[in-house]
């Protein structure tokens, strides 16, 4: 299995909220973050490879975007907090200098809803 | 000139041969005075062949003891741990190519580093790369790859809070004795063996950095200094860089002998795979 950049993640949602009530939304992306500044053992430039844009949305309203850069760490975990009325699911997408591009989603269920 | 050389030689050999004589016999009485002296002194020399472990088993520590608060509550929340993203995979590459012959992977890291039959190493590594030559009949992974850091990650994760396991014979092999010779002799720059620090002065701060007692049961290890989960092989060449000695190269016998050595002093440690570290 040839790796893709972006291709492992994890979105993590509770499975289950009140309507109305905050609650934490976590991405944690596999992907190396190059910089473009380092160099291998042989001294070559290993090539830049930043995600360059990175966004979610719930039942396609946009609900979340980043605007990554080179300074984030690899393997990025994105933390946000949101509130929704009814249940669905996040939808999170992101794409990097090299074209690679992932994407992941996870549901949660309003209580009563 | 010639036949004074071979009288002399001989004449040599001569008095050598005798000398020896002397020394050997001389050797003999002193063994056995020696044996005396030890058999009056401990009741039962022999009784006591098993070598004590450098690191009590009660006194035993986990590396992450020894990290930041801050990592060490990465490393148990398993939605925060960086590792489980090899783990994930990990899981569907054993799902692809290895549950013919292991139905689960619990426990199987708990085993490895091992010994095979004609005293050769095996690490968790090696093993998966064992499994893909003879059963999946697939070329081996490169180490430090991510398929093969995957598939590490989740059979080591499969055996987390399980006991490291060691054949108990393992001190009688020449890997370990090789091992045991590297881990306590002083070599690099700064006049350090592994055992200066690790046996003697874990929980103390080295360049304000805690020292840990050096258990391998974290690894394959999510490490923050390399942005990527790397094996022991790599944490120990890593070791070796900081002692201020030769680095071996990856394929070298002495890291995995070294695997062996540190699975026999963390015997008893849960695994604790993937584990974060700094």
């Amino acid at each position: 299995m040839e790796p893709t950049p972006g291709r492992n993640a994890r979105l993590i949602v509770p499975p289950l909220v009140k309507a109305g009530e905050e609650f934490s939304v976590r991405l944690l992306i596999q992907h190396p973050m190059e910089t473009g500044f380092r160099r291998d053992v042989n001294g070559d430039v290993l090539p830049a490879n930043i995600l360059e844009s990175l966004s979610m949305d719930f039942e396609g309203t946009s609900v979340f975007v980043a605007h990554t850069m080179n300074a984030l760490t690899a393997n990025p975990s994105l933390t946000f907090l949101v509130t929704i009325k009814k249940s669905g699911a996040f939808n999170a997408r992101w794409k990097d200098m090299q074209g690679n591009a992932g994407s992941i989603s996870a549901s949660v269920r309003v209580a009563g809803a | 000139m010639q036949p004074l050389l071979v009288h002399h030689g001989i004449l040599r050999k001569l008095r050598m041969t005798k000398i020896d004589d002397f020394f050997s016999a001389l050797r003999r009485a002193f063994c056995s005075v020696l044996v005396a002296i030890i058999a009056l002194q401990s009741p039962s020399p022999l009784a006591q062949t098993t070598i004590p472990k450098p690191i009590n088993i009660d006194a035993l520590r986990s590396g992450s003891s020894f990290t930041s608060s801050t990592l060490q509550a990465q490393q148990k929340d398993d939605d925060a741990n960086p590792g489980m993203l090899w783990v994930d995979q990990g899981r569907e590459l054993f799902a692809r190519d290895c549950v013919t012959c292991h139905a689960k992977p619990d426990g199987l890291a708990t085993r490895l580093p091992k010994l095979t039959a004609n005293a050769e190493v095996v690490t968790l590594e090696s093993q998966i790369n064992r499994c893909q030559a003879e059963r999946v009949k697939q070329p081996a992974y490169a180490m430090e790859s991510q398929p093969i850091l995957a598939l590490a990650a989740y059979v080591a994760f499969s055996s987390r809070g399980l006991k490291q396991v060691i054949a108990p014979n393992v001190t009688e092999s020449a890997p370990w004795k090789r091992a045991q010779l590297e881990f306590t002799r002083v070599q690099g720059r700064l006049d350090f063996s592994c055992r200066t620090c690790h046996d003697a002065l874990y929980g103390k701060r080295i360049r304000n950095q805690a020292i840990s007692q050096g258990h391998g049961v974290g690894f394959p290890a999510y490490r923050v200094e390399w942005q990527t989960l790397g094996s022991l092989n790599r944490r120990l060449r890593a070791c070796f860089f900081g002692m201020a000695t030769t680095v071996p190269a990856v394929s070298s016998p002495i890291l995995s002998e070294l695997e062996l050595y540190l699975a026999w002093r963390a015997e008893g440690l849960p695994i604790e795979a993937p584990a974060v570290r700094r």
